[in-house]
């Protein structure tokens, strides 16, 4: 434990470290009760619900077929797939899908997810690095290469000085990365102030884009009842319960 | 009569409120120590690669006491005991490097 090198101004800390602190955290805040406002709403048809409802039941039957008897099964299938009035065959839906482009409604969601997180982070940052710049703000407790001494001292001009000692801009983003877990303490689960949930929705997002045509999902549901059997897991139920050792007292 | 493996398959029916609950108390668990263990790291003056070693140590610590604290009947409530180790070890990283440097300056620049 070395004794630090530099004395820093007692004003500095009142004035600068602890405002950043609660700028950070205010307009996290803020972001997350923005972002509740600005949801827009979400119109559904009935058409949709009872759509993915039957995806969802389709989906069910696959995985949990075989705690059924087999004629229950099969009868269930059949509904579904009959070569002629099956559900998934004999009904077309006349849907546009909704390429992200053409669409309004997530264009805007889009357009308002980046504008509410991205942007009073950049413009918050640029801020305090113009209004706290040219002086040494705190200390990182570890020790930092030289090669993050143009990144960290953004505005201090001095050659010689440890790379721990670091500007306001740094302190600030320091800031924003580590509140981003305690957002989901005190807001809760699912708040709107925590970017990297934002980031990571938005990649996966891409990648299970939604079945906006109705009729593919269908089609790709029918093929894969299609290819399910009936595995019947109580086929050997006799000879199980018979070969373990009943515990019949009860518990 | 030839011997029939019992088909038992693993548990089937997850209830995914649950899981997501339970990964909500974990994550609360996490964040708070790395919080309180990032303040107690700063109070006390360590640097460096002390200081790095202190937090695994109290993670490590953490997933002590939620072993303890499940029991044996951990497995009706975590998929896997891995998760109670290192489950939001990062975000936990994070947070505990802003409270280490946020008291060290208080404590030991001014």
């Amino acid at each position: 434990m070395a004794e630090p090198e530099l004395l820093l101004d007692s004003n500095i800390r009142l004035w600068v470290v602890l405002p950043i602190v609660f700028i950070t955290f205010l307009v996290g805040v803020i972001r997350h009760y923005v972002s509740i406002l600005l949801q827009s709403d979400k119109k559904l048809t009935l058409e949709q619900v009872s759509d993915s409802q039957v995806l969802i039941r389709s989906r069910i039957l696959r995985e949990n077929g075989k705690y059924i008897p087999k004629q229950s099964f099969l009868m269930r299938k059949f509904y579904f797939n009959n070569q002629d009035d099956g559900f998934f065959k004999k009904t077309k839906r006349k849907v546009v899908p909704p390429s992200p482009m053409t669409d309004p409604s997530m264009l805007t969601d889009m357009m308002k997810g980046n504008v509410t997180n991205v942007l009073p982070m950049i413009l918050i940052g640029g801020w305090i690095n113009w209004t706290f710049s040219g002086f040494v703000t705190t200390k990182v407790p570890f020790p930092l290469t030289l090669r993050f001494k143009p990144m960290l001292q953004q505005g201090i001009e001095l050659l010689s000085l440890d790379a721990s000692w670091v500007s306001s801009a740094s302190w600030y983003f320091l800031n924003v990365f580590g509140l981003r877990s305690m957002y989901s303490l005190i807001l809760g689960q699912d708040n709107g102030a925590d970017q990297s949930r934002i980031m990571q929705d938005q990649m996966s997002g891409a990648a299970m884009a939604m079945p906006a045509d109705t009729n593919k999902a269908f089609k790709a549901e029918w093929e894969a009842l299609e290819l399910t059997d009936h595995q019947w897991a109580l086929e050997n139920v006799e000879e199980d319960l018979m070969s373990k050792d009943l515990d019949l007292s009860g518990q | 009569m030839a011997t029939l493996a019992a088909k038992r398959e693993g548990p089937q029916f997850i209830s995914e409120v649950a899981v997501r609950g339970n990964g909500a108390v974990l994550e609360y668990c996490r964040t708070s120590v790395s919080a309180l263990s990032g303040a107690t790291a700063g109070i006390l003056g360590l640097t460096g690669l002390y200081g790095f070693v202190f937090y695994f140590l109290a993670s490590f610590f953490l997933s002590v006491l939620l072993i303890l604290k499940a029991g044996r009947r951990w497995n009706k409530c975590f998929k896997s005991r891995r998760l109670l180790f290192t489950g939001g070890l990062v975000g936990g990283l994070f947070t505990y490097v802003l409270f280490w440097t946020f008291l060290y300056g208080m404590v030991h620049v001014y």
